[in-house]
């Protein structure tokens, strides 16, 4: 064997060793390679997109999903015939934001399209982080190329039947183009979304066969049924498998009767509307002595409305007695849920962190549901 | 032998199709599932909620009266520190779809920022030197609320550093408390605001540094800046001896 084999069959091993190595690690998030065995930082790379884009003021939604719930005022700060009512900011493009209708002292409500922006975010993650080998077709591509769904017939593109209303603008808050735009849109048609009363938040589980190898999309995570379930290891598991996770909060408000001079009974009644939130990560930091003997996990999201990272610390609640000194209480939870995840709400001094910080009627927003999609 | 070739056939046929046929079969368990656990939903747009609210009630009926006066005790009382106050106050109420009274006023709110982007920096700048640990998920979102204004270049890049090199403490107590990663926000808007290869390895090296006594929160941070400048990061991270355990 020459020196020139010798090389052949080296550049051949790596290559190899590469493929293998890219192999095992596509369809997963990326994790730092700096941090120890005990600290851990993973994410997926995805877009921040923003709900409240003016440039979704500038296109119409089709008539077949034109069933709002709720008539759109016509009328908007003095400006009789809203222009917007049937885009996809129903008030137009905010206050600040070109083409706004709003004033200083009127305003207007903000388009329900959060969920579309979560999942399309989820999505553009998910394809951003799988294999070289695994290939990308129907609606699928056509969502990554930023293209009008064909069986929507839009004539000229991001669904305007008559627009656009105005010019595209450039994005004041993020970095969002027009391709991002349509791919909001186009989530939003298959999720039957009304730009006024929102909508599904489940697509991305529906598109598996559009990828080859075919993707794993979940309602309720990678190995688990219900709410009961989620907790800051389920997040974690979910995503160092490889899936992207939406999920959706919704308020249920806390109805506490007095069952004794000491004793009460906690239920919860729902109500309507809710939101959307795309995890991309999670971090788990060793604290006190650094040993790991306690561990801080946290679970790093975006939330559509304005792009905003946030990172949270799910705290649960279980069905249950308690007792604290004299008082006792039981709780039930909706929907037969034996626990249920608490999104963090913002006053640290009033967070639901125990069974003894619900007060009556107080809203809380649980994690209902759960949404995952892995590419290999 | 044709027969056992036809058997051997089926059979794996048989194995071949069963993993779909299983997964099949748990996808259509799934929907039932899915079908049971969907909430009512409908956001009908109520006209109450669309009615003006003044920033007082809102933060009365919410609840956050010692929100808000803390929020006053560390933010400038000027135009846009007020404005500062009543977005930080309303975080995360403002966030979210729901038509609520809270949402339209951090709109209004933020748009007072964008007019006055210097001085909203200068404010944010003042208050959150001031800020109560215990606020640190305000800390974060604020953080995020300076990497966008439109003040020039230099000073927001320079509030950014100052916020990665902020001392940071580590509640040994509440594995919730999630403090430690404002500095990591603050490294994450600087990856998406700063393409200049030089300013962004300044800024990583003075953070870092400044954050050299707990080599974690160092790799952590610096683990952002693998994002951008995978080969960079790692080079810092060997000089400050932060790939030692």
């Amino acid at each position: 064997m020459n020196v020139w084999h010798k090389v052949h069959w080296a550049v051949c091993l790596l290559c190899l060793v590469v493929t293998i190595a890219s192999a095992a690690y596509a369809g997963h998030p990326r994790c730092s390679l700096m941090l120890g065995t005990n600290q851990k930082a993973c994410w997926f790379e995805m877009p921040n997109y923003d709900q409240n884009n003016p440039n979704f003021a500038a296109y119409i939604s089709p008539s077949t999903f034109k069933r709002e719930t709720g008539p759109v005022a016509n009328v908007v700060c003095g400006v009789v015939n809203n222009p917007f009512d049937q885009s996809w900011l129903p008030y137009g493009p905010m206050i600040g934001d070109d083409h706004s209708l709003w004033t200083e002292s009127c305003s207007y409500g903000i388009s329900e399209i959060c969920c579309p922006t979560a999942e399309a975010m989820a999505l553009m993650g998910a394809i951003a982080s799988k294999s070289a080998s695994t290939s990308i077709s129907g609606w699928t591509n056509r969502f990554y190329a930023g293209q009008t769904p064909d069986a929507y017939n839009a004539s000229v593109g991001l669904m305007n039947q008559i627009g656009p209303i105005f010019p595209f603008v450039p994005d004041p808050r993020l970095h969002m183009e027009l391709t991002d735009i349509q791919r909001v849109i186009d989530m939003a048609l298959e999720q039957h979304t009304m730009p006024n009363a929102g909508g599904d938040e489940d697509y991305i589980t529906k598109v598996e066969k559009d990828f080859s190898p075919a993707a794993i999309g979940k309602d309720f995570g990678m190995g688990f049924a219900d709410p009961s379930d989620i907790s800051n290891a389920t997040f974690i598991a979910d995503l160092e498998a490889g899936a992207v996770i939406v999920i959706a909060l919704h308020y249920w408000t806390a109805n506490i009767k007095r069952t004794g001079s000491n004793s009460s009974e906690i239920t919860f009644t729902s109500n309507t509307g809710g939101h959307c939130i795309t995890v991309r990560g999670f971090s788990v930091m060793p604290i006190s002595d650094r040993s790991g003997s306690n561990v801080s996990q946290g679970i790093d999201t975006i939330d559509p409305d304005g792009g905003f990272y946030r990172w949270v610390s799910i705290v649960k609640l279980a069905n249950g007695n308690y007792t604290r000194g004299p008082a006792s209480r039981k709780l039930t939870l909706p929907e037969g849920w034996t626990s249920v995840g608490v999104w963090p709400e913002g006053d640290p001094k009033n967070a639901v962190n125990s069974v003894w910080d619900i007060t009556d009627k107080k809203q809380i927003r649980f994690i209902d549901e759960y949404h995952t999609l892995k590419v290999p | 032998m044709r027969r056992n070739q036809l058997l051997g056939a089926a059979t794996a046929l048989g194995l071949m199709i069963a993993p779909f046929l299983a997964t099949a079969w748990a996808g259509t368990q799934e929907k039932t599932i899915d079908k049971r656990a969907e909430m009512p939903r409908g956001a009908v747009v109520d006209s109450t909620k669309l009615a003006p609210k003044p920033y007082e009630e809102i933060f009365t009926d919410r609840g956050l009266s010692q929100k808000n006066s803390d929020m006053q005790a560390v933010l400038p009382q000027t135009t846009t520190g007020l404005a500062l106050v009543r977005i930080s106050t309303l975080f995360p109420y403002g966030l979210g779809e729901d038509n609520l009274p809270e949402v339209r006023e951090m709109a209004r709110d933020s748009a007072l920022l964008q007019e006055a982007p210097d001085q909203a920096l200068k404010d944010l700048q003042s208050g959150l030197q001031k800020l109560p640990a215990i606020y640190w998920a305000e800390r974060q979102f604020l953080i995020q609320i300076g990497a966008r204004l439109k003040a020039p270049r230099a000073s927001v890049i320079q509030f950014l550093t100052a916020e990665m090199s902020r001392p940071v403490k580590i509640s040994a107590k509440d594995p919730t408390n999630l403090a430690y990663m404002s500095p990591v926000v603050a490294a994450d808007m600087l990856v998406a605001i700063d393409s200049n290869t030089a300013e962004r390895d300044a800024a990583f090296r003075q953070a870092v540094k400044a954050q050299q006594a707990d080599k974690d929160l160092s790799r952590l941070i610096l683990s952002r800046y693998e994002v951008a400048d995978a080969t960079r990061a790692m080079n810092l991270a060997r000089q400050l001896e932060l790939l030692t355990k």
